[in-house]
């Protein structure tokens, strides 16, 4: 299925962007936005994964979402 | 008689790797009586310790201690970090029989056999529709627009009624009697106001609702009594990223934002020119400008108004979206990456609530290995587990405290008083709303704070969203008077101003896990 998925860089050593760039178009994964450490991307959890291989220092993680802060009570049913 | 305090095991370990030089200290050595440590501030007891276990010379140990030995290891090895002893099990499923309960309320009942078994359905009364309540001035009693009331009849089960008052001052209440009786009722003003606070009454007893006008230079003020002595140029040198809703630069005490990005990528990815839109959220936006302000607001000619450390630059990075959503963490990441490559000093993150996540750790630890300290809200889920990112053990954990008679005896601040007590007289209290646990760092001034809203106004907030930047403007202070620490590079810097700012925090007297090391002062 496809989905919105982060790569990024977790070690300082890790493989240049480039190379995460090419292995990511080579498999037809869509990239949707890159940025120095990290690339949102969609596709296919598990095709992301194998487009990457053994890369070094780059790690797949889902998109995930931090709520607004909240600082009122608020109703949430009537009476 | 007094009680002995409560010991608990942990594992003390290098920040980084493995292994360490400093784990070979004599003090660790495995023995079975138990070693004095230091005390981590005057008036706090001399804490023990006893070293239960070692995986190797350089390595881990299994140490038992207090929370007060905690901190008191955790100021003396600031290249060593304690992870509590936690335990885990097996996946087993079992299933428990939970017992029914019969719940017994008012109404008209009807029984219906489905299946064997008996459903019991209740049809509640029939409730008459709609009361009005009128917010005005309490000095003139002219109406005010823009009060958000918030009514519940049953607060448990967030239920009740809301609304807004139009120019006349009046909120329409549709589902709710005028005699029917309301638990709890919030009155949010509009800016310039005090908000206000009524429990057990009903739509015809409030009826007018009288709002007083908030004075900017009342000394009593959390802020002003907490860091009113400290310079006008507080901060000067510092730059201070808001990781937030984005900040209103042209409020008149906010001279001192000097850019931003808008990071919210939905919104660049739609128009790149965007980029530039690092102002209020359209949505819910007034909380960034707010955060901004506790941190680093200036004094006008007119305004008397100034936050903790007027003399930092302010740096707006927008992660949340004009429609009202929740931020990414690919937007997170992207600000944090943002504001530590523009040389933010500070980074100030009021929000939390998501899940823990690889993604923002990465970007906090490229941040802290840079130099750059990281204080983010614990949460104000009332007394739950620290939320992330503020549970991340790299990260400046913040819980709210407030202090009785800082604020208007009817307003909201009141609902948020709870036990424990602490502070000169037992006047200052760990809110009702915020999140504790071990990972709380140190806690702030974050009940009833007054501070800057956009288009030029003022309003209180209540939250570890309000906590939060009162600590990162005493560690802008601290680094500004610290030099020596300013020009240290790396996670060297990161280290030494969190140290710094853990020294000079004071115990307050709640406890570990609501106050960590104390209030800075």
């Amino acid at each position: 299925m496809s989905e919105r998925i982060v790569v990024h860089r977790v070690t300082d050593d890790a493989e240049a962007d480039g190379e995460v760039t090419r292995r990511l178009k080579n498999a037809g994964i869509d990239i949707v936005e890159q940025q120095p450490n990290m690339l949102l991307v969609e596709g296919d959890h598990q095709a992301v994964r194998r487009a990457l291989g053994d890369i070094r220092g780059w790690v797949v993680s889902p998109v995930t979402e931090t709520p607004p802060p909240r600082t009122r009570e608020q109703v949430l049913k009537k009476p | 008689m007094a009680t002995k305090p409560q010991t608990h095991r942990y594992v003390i370990m290098p920040k980084d790797g493995f292994e360490h030089p400093a784990l070979k200290d004599a003090l660790l050595a495995p023995i079975a009586r138990p070693v004095t440590l230091k005390a981590r501030a005057e008036g706090v007891s001399t804490p023990e310790m006893r070293v239960i276990d070692s995986i190797d010379d350089r390595g881990p140990k299994l140490v038992e201690t207090t929370s007060e030995g905690e901190l008191s290891l955790r100021l003396s090895n600031p290249e060593l970090k304690l992870v509590p002893e936690v335990f885990y099990y097996r996946l087993w499923y079992r299933p428990v029989l939970k017992e029914r309960q019969v719940v017994v309320r008012r109404g008209v009942k009807s029984r219906t056999k489905v299946g064997g078994r008996v459903k019991v359905a209740v049809k509640a009364a029939a409730i008459a529709a709609g009361t009005t309540i009128t917010v005005v001035d309490a000095k003139n009693g002219k109406p005010l627009r823009g009060a958000h009331v918030v009514a519940f009849t049953d607060y448990v089960n967030r239920a009740g009624d809301q609304g807004d008052s139009g120019a006349n001052g009046v909120v329409s209440l549709r589902s709710i009697s005028a005699r029917q009786r309301l638990e709890r009722v919030y009155i949010y003003a509009p800016p310039g106001y005090w908000d206000q606070y009524k429990a057990d009454t009903t739509a015809t007893a409030l009826k007018t609702v009288k709002l007083r006008a908030i004075d900017l230079e009342d000394p009593t003020l959390l802020l002003h009594q907490l860091y009113g002595g400290l310079p006008a140029n507080a901060g000067e040198g510092v730059v201070v990223g808001v990781i937030d809703s984005g900040v209103d630069g042209h409020h008149p005490n906010l001279p001192n934002v000097a850019g931003g990005l808008n990071c919210v990528g939905d919104e660049l990815r739609t128009d790149p020119g965007a980029a530039t839109e690092w102002g209020p959220a359209k949505t819910e936006g007034e909380h960034g400008t707010h955060v901004a302000g506790i941190i680093g607001a200036q004094s006008g000619n007119e305004q008397g108004f100034h936050g903790v450390a007027p003399g930092v630059t302010l740096r707006s990075y927008r992660v949340f979206p004009n429609d009202g959503g929740g931020a990414s963490n690919f937007d997170i990441a992207r600000a944090i990456d943002a504001a530590t490559r523009e040389g933010c000093d500070l980074l100030n993150m009021s929000l939390g609530g998501g899940p823990a996540d690889d993604l923002t750790k990465a970007a906090i630890d490229r941040a802290i290995a840079a130099g750059v300290v990281v204080i983010a809200a614990a949460g104000n889920d009332g007394r739950q587990p620290v939320s992330y990112p503020a549970a991340f053990a790299e990260c400046v954990s913040v819980s709210a405290m407030g202090r009785k008679k800082s604020f208007p005896t009817d307003s909201i601040g009141t609902s948020d008083i709870a036990k424990p007590t602490g502070g000169q007289n037992g006047q200052d209290f760990i809110a009702d709303f915020s999140n504790i646990g071990s990972q709380i760092d140190c806690t702030g001034a974050g009940v009833e704070i007054v501070s800057t809203l956009p288009d030029g106004g003022h309003g209180a907030m209540s939250g570890t969203s309000m906590a939060t930047p009162a600590v990162t403007g005493f560690a802008a202070y601290l680094l500004g008077v610290n030099p020596a620490v300013k020009e240290l590079a790396g996670a060297d810097r990161s280290r030494k101003l969190k140290e710094l700012l853990y020294a000079s925090c004071k115990p307050e007297g709640f406890g570990r896990d609501y106050e960590g090391f104390g209030l800075p002062l």
